[in-house]
């Protein structure tokens, strides 16, 4: 855990109630390193600006949504290794298929349990971590 | 509902304007509309402003039944009483939001208040494992005190990530009440657009149904959407994700 513990998270939603709930329960998961972006538009301009390793994204949101934001990432080299959890009430089989279809690292529908989010987080940085090793 | 004159006045001026005519009053119209069936090319290349004034006529007709039937001041009503359905949308997200916000700061302050308490347990324990006196009833007494104070503290941590876990209906009904909200003025713009022109309503589809849906409202009967994250998994492993 004590190389994961140091990663950089972006968390991308458009309601500031959501976006201190997802920090507090990293923090309390462990990852304390966390930014926040009100929409994709905003991330994309944060991710851009490089550091992060991780990103926690919403799908609804005004300017850029989260599938653009993720075809954005995936579109971008130097980003496209980025890992984005989707965190979203979009409940839709069609948005979730098009969402892994995307390249999204995982779904999460809200409302969500810490336990939830702390077993798909582990699950993420595993594979990634697999992947790197290979 | 208040009904607005001006609104009223407005819409009855907007009428006058577009079925009189200075050149032709109303009467010769309507004769031309029948006049002009056989061949209605021809008349209208004579008079290019006839379909205009026949266009007039017939909406003053339809604006007038509407009117001796009650229709036009219902979908008034209707009109007038959807921004003020919008504001109490508005102030429901609006006070809904503070208190999430607020519960949001009392638990960041209680989690700060357990760093420091449990902070001063540890630095206790600590001292007391130094302390060479652990035999001592006081010092049992205090042992098992803190060892209770852990575990305690550790369950109202758990409690406390319950409480803010739960403020993510903020979130989500949030997120209805906008859709809500942009469907409202949506619903508003076509009615006004319909009294305008006074068009039978049933021509017009209010609803607009495209782009991302937000929360679930209400799942039964539907097999398009998840209702928890087990279907969500399953649904990505089916698929191979």
């Amino acid at each position: 855990m004590s190389q994961s513990v140091d990663m950089k998270f972006l968390i991308v939603d458009d309601f500031s109630t959501m976006r201190r709930i997802v920090r507090n329960l990293l923090k309390e998961i462990g990852y304390t390193n966390a930014d926040e972006a009100e929409d994709g538009a905003a991330a994309l301009a944060k991710l851009k600006g490089g550091g992060f390793d991780f990103v926690v994204s919403d799908i609804n949101m005004p300017n850029m949504n989260g599938f653009e934001l993720l075809a954005a990432i995936k579109a971008e080299p130097a980003l496209k290794h980025l890992p984005v959890l989707m965190v979203t009430a979009e409940a839709k089989k069609e948005d979730i298929v098009s969402a892994a279809q995307g390249g999204a690292a995982g779904y999460i529908v809200k409302p969500f349990t810490k336990a939830t989010l702390e077993e798909k987080l582990q699950k993420i940085v595993q594979r990634s971590q697999t992947a790197q090793a290979a | 509902m208040q009904l607005d004159p001006q609104r009223t006045d407005d819409l009855d001026a907007l009428f006058e304007h577009t079925a009189s005519s200075p050149s032709a009053p109303i009467q010769p119209v309507a004769a031309t509309v029948i006049s002009m069936k056989p061949s209605a090319t021809a008349v209208s290349v004579q008079e290019p402003f006839d379909v205009f004034q026949r266009i007039g006529s017939i909406t003053r007709k339809l604006h007038n039944a509407l009117q001796e039937l009650g229709y036009d001041k219902q979908i008034e009503n209707a009109v007038n009483s959807l921004p003020d359905a919008r504001t109490r949308l508005d102030y429901i997200a609006r006070l809904t939001g503070d208190a999430a916000e607020k519960v949001l700061n009392t638990v960041d302050a209680i989690q700060g208040e357990q760093d420091q308490v449990d902070k001063s347990v540890e630095k206790l324990r600590a001292l007391l494992s130094q302390t060479g006196a652990p035999e001592s009833p006081l010092a049992n007494e205090l042992s098992t005190f803190l060892d209770g104070y852990s575990a305690s503290s550790e369950r109202q941590r758990a409690y406390m990530t319950e409480i803010m876990l739960a403020q993510d209906f903020h979130d989500l009904t949030g997120q209805v009440i906008r859709k809500i909200v942009s469907v409202a003025s949506n619903l508003e713009e076509q009615l006004v657009t319909l009294l305008l022109e006074a068009t039978p309503p049933e021509k017009r589809p209010f609803v607009e149904s495209a782009g991302l849906s937000g929360p679930v409202v209400d799942a039964q009967g539907r097999n398009d959407v998840v209702t928890n994250q087990a279907q969500v998994d399953d649904l990505l492993e089916s698929l191979g994700f």
